[in-house]
């Protein structure tokens, strides 16, 4: 029996059951949220290296029915997100304390979970849609949970942002339906490449392909669409913003962009349209890391640091990819695209772990200190070793320094950029890499070294809880930095090879 | 200025979005998968609504997502609409007129029965469970305009909307253990067409989801009713 | 063909209206016009030229059936309904809180995150 439909029905079961019996047993919201992500994580962790499948939902086969597709780059994200939700649960046990109505915000982030995994194991366009609907929903809600006036009004330009997103993506999904008739990704791509491959794309393709990358783009926060991220990230309780950075940005944004780009509309034909769309990625990457970096030096609050990086570091991401793309369409050799895509995917990684952590300590200080702003704090290293350790180990690692995980994920973009002849955007990604290197020495120095004082004075470390998801997580930045030639060609290589092998995608799922 | 500026450039766009448009065929879709549904729902499914074969038969997923956005919605607002100490009384609402609370007494089983009888044939018939689920909850509404001191029951209302959708998820689990071995497979037998029993296990989702989102909407209105004061 | 250019017209008047207008309820409308337009869009994509409603009854002749419309698009502009439905109430419930706190729907006024 195919476990595939199991990732999305076990949290949408928790999240329908943790209402119901709320009502009676007040611990069921924490206790089934638990569980389930613990069934997830487990289950996602067992299916690294197992050969992709399809589940044909209904007994209806594609393109007449919908079809849920788990291959290497879906293994790859279900990790991601089953995990990072799973430490991120336990870390909200303590954290959440504070708030009310907790039965709703576990019922929610299962929602969110359930949302994400149904994302991330899609093979249909109108069914990513719907759970890419799920997912957004759910976090608009949890960005406003608190109902500050800070937080509503970030929950609320979030969601005016997510939904112009959304409105475009459904139009783009209504083009390639009215195109090509079917709204299966395989059997579309099959379509489109029998039809136009080599040649010029139909200009109503075109234009779905610019609204898919500014509807995607979006929710990844790329530049010139990241204007809902600085104020989202910080504004959400602290286990909300680690799952928001670390992984709804990606799954929602850069894995729907990836399946979307290579798959449907394919790179590997060599025709003047996907070269447009390769520059464009590799346009709105280089924006992205130019400026999330610049703005991140001159910020005082904690989080708003950490949310303008997120924004440079996603650049970073889609650079890999966008420079992967480019080389398929300009007709350049596959090893140097599989390099850059390799590239990519590993910071995508590296990036859910290091960031989520950020969140989450930045989390832990605020409930000690009651305070983010950096100006105020100092000195923690001797109040919170833990969550002092946690944080330096983060900071090196997002920073680039060997050798942690951080630093061979941005080498082998910046060397595949390099080799593709884009030599002007390398210089920019090393500048960049450098000035992220000198705003969380800034945090370094201003956070945990210095002397003791001001609200740091009367704060203690923080509960097991807390601090158990932040010490797996630190370990996983270290782990995958040494044990790269391990888990690289376990995980990371299938979901190259998935981005780059469009032809097995289709025989996969169409037979 | 920053309104007429705003508007010569998305009249630009509009404009190149629309050219890009023409490109599409109108009156003449290209619809193998569409010819496929018309012609051979009537076996598949047994249902004699090609749309609701569509909706709950070959694409019921999709429809499990669509009552999942409707679910996180309606929570969404309870979360945020939440007061910390208990809930605010409704004094600001103005009485009901004569015409309104008389024929609320006459109208509200009508509307539920209406509502009713359109996510149970939404097999046959235009309409299903989504609309029905509309219909319920405006006669809810309606008892809510014409009486203002009235609310409904909102664990019961909470408890129907949570059963209704773990029946939906556990038809789906049903589908993957028993029949063929897939999620949301139609494992009942499909009777003989144009019944009210007919077409499996379509008529028994679409009750589920009448119910769901009759229930559902009805405590929506309920979270914004209270707010006016 | 001109059918498509006014969803687009449509989709761009809600976009104008998100963008221009200060107030926010009525930045809330113009959501609302670009989930009509895409529905609308939606809808024609599956229109056949003398088409009827896909509906089979006793009466149905095999002709008949070659008239039906395409009923895929109907299925997707059912969801995305629902959806949108789903949004609004959402947005609504937000606009509610954020005028409890500053009293106003002033967009300038509620815009205090700066930086």
């Amino acid at each position: 029996m195919n476990p595939v439909p199991l990732y999305v029905a076990i949290p949408l079961g928790a999240a329908f059951l943790i209402p119901l019996l709320g009502m009676w047993w007040k611990k069921s919201g924490e206790t089934l949220a638990v569980l389930s992500t613990l069934v997830l994580a487990v289950m996602a962790i067992l299916a690294i290296g197992t050969p992709a499948m399809v589940h044909h939902m209904g007994g209806w086969t594609a393109p007449l029915g919908i079809a849920l597709v788990s291959d290497g780059l879906t293994v790859l994200l279900l990790i991601a997100v089953n995990v990072i939700a799973f430490l991120c649960i336990i870390f909200s046990l303590k954290y959440m304390k504070v708030y009310t109505g907790l039965t709703k915000y576990y019922s929610l982030f299962m929602l969110m979970v359930a949302g994400m995994n149904g994302v991330v194991v899609s093979g249909d366009l109108f069914n990513l849609f719907v759970f890419l609907e799920v997912a957004s929903i759910a976090s608009y809600a949890l960005v406003a949970f608190g109902v500050e006036a800070d937080e509503l009004e970030a929950g609320f330009k979030y969601m005016i942002l997510g939904s112009v997103a959304s409105v475009m993506i459904l139009f783009a999904v209504g083009t390639v339906y009215a195109v090509t008739g079917t709204l299966n990704m395989a059997d579309a791509s099959r379509e489109i490449a029998t039809r136009f491959g080599g040649a010029e794309m139909n200009p109503a393709l075109l234009l779905a392909a610019a609204f898919f990358l500014m509807g995607f783009g979006l929710k990844a926060a790329l530049v010139p669409f990241h204007a809902w991220l600085p104020d989202a990230h910080p504004s959400a309780p602290a286990p909300i913003s680690a799952m928001l950075s670390g992984v709804v940005i990606k799954s929602l944004g850069v894995y729907a962009m990836c399946r979307v780009m290579f798959h449907v509309f394919g790179f590997g034909t060599a025709s003047p349209s996907s070269a447009i769309i390769a520059n464009a990625m590799i346009g709105f990457s280089v924006l992205s890391i130019v400026v999330g970096g610049l703005l991140a030096i001159g910020q005082w609050d904690f989080k708003r640091l950490l949310a303008y990086s997120s924004i440079g570091q996603i650049g970073y991401v889609t650079l890999g990819i966008g420079v992967g793309a480019r080389v398929l369409a300009t007709g350049g050799t596959r090893s140097l695209a599989a390099l850059a895509i390799l590239g990519g995917l590993f910071h995508l990684i590296n990036h859910a772990a290091f960031k989520s952590l950020l969140f989450l300590s930045s989390g832990a200080i605020q409930q000690a200190t009651g305070t983010r702003d950096m100006k105020m704090l100092s000195g923690l290293r001797k109040r919170m070793p833990i969550t002092a350790a946690t944080t330096n180990l983060a900071a090196l690692s997002i920073s680039g320094v060997p050798p942690f995980s951080g630093f061979w994920s941005k080498l082998i973009i910046i060397v595949a950029t390099i080799r593709a002849g884009l030599m002007g955007v390398a210089v920019v990604a090393i500048a960049m890499a450098f000035v992220t290197l000198a705003y969380y020495v800034k945090v370094q120095r201003e956070i945990l070294f210095g002397p003791v004082r001001g609200p740091a004075e009367s704060a203690k470390e923080v509960s097991p809880l807390m601090y158990v998801p932040m010490i797996i997580l630190a370990i996983v930045c270290v782990g995958f930095g040494l044990l790269y030639p391990v888990l690289g060609s376990r995980i990371l290589e299938p979901a190259r090879d998935a981005l780059l092998n469009g032809a097995e995608y289709v025989k996969l799922v169409l037979g | 200025m920053r309104a007429t500026v705003g508007l010569i450039l998305l009249a630009v766009i509009g404009v190149g979005v629309g050219i890009s448009l023409l490109a599409i065929p109108f009156g003449a879709p290209k619809t193998e998968i569409g010819d496929y549904y018309i012609e051979n729902a009537r076996e598949d499914t047994g249902a004699t609504n090609v749309v609701t074969s569509v909706v709950v038969g070959y694409r019921a997923f999709d429809t499990l997502g669509e009552v999942t956005v409707l679910f996180v919605a309606a929570l969404g607002l309870g979360a945020v609409l939440a007061t910390a100490g208990g809930k605010r009384g409704r004094s600001g609402v103005e009485p009901a007129s004569l015409i309104l609370s008389a024929g609320n007494i006459f109208l509200f089983p009508l509307i539920l029965l209406f509502g009713a009888y359109i996510f149970t044939h939404g097999h046959l018939t235009p309409g299903g469970g989504f609309q029905g689920g509309a219909v319920i909850a405006s006669a809810f509404l309606l008892v809510y305009l014409s009486s203002p001191g009235k609310r409904i029951n909102e664990s019961g209302a909470t408890l129907t909307e949570s059963v209704s959708g773990l029946v939906f998820v556990a038809i789906g689990l049903l589908g993957l253990t028993y029949g063929t071995h897939y999620f949301l497979a139609n494992f009942l037998p499909k009777g003989t067409l144009n019944t009210l029993f007919s077409a499996g296990i379509i008529p028994v989702i679409y009750c589920a989801i009448g119910l769901k989102v009759g229930s559902e909407l009805a405590g929506v209105v309920d979270n914004l009713m209270e707010e006016t004061e | 063909m001109t059918v498509y250019f006014m969803c687009a017209v449509l989709l761009m008047m809600g976009l104008y209206c998100l963008v221009a207008k200060k107030n926010i309820v009525k930045k809330i409308i113009g959501i609302v016009i670009m989930d009509y337009a895409v529905n609308l869009y939606l809808i024609t994509i599956g229109y056949k030229n003398n088409g009827v409603a896909p509906i089979i009854e006793k009466t149905t002749s095999p002709e008949l059936l070659e008239r039906f419309v395409d009923p895929l698009p109907q299925a997707l502009v059912l969801t995305s309904i629902v959806i949108g439905l789903g949004t609004l109430s959402l947005m609504v419930s937000m606009v509610i809180r954020l005028y409890e706190k500053h009293g106003t729907f002033d967009m300038s006024q509620i815009s205090k995150l700066r930086g």
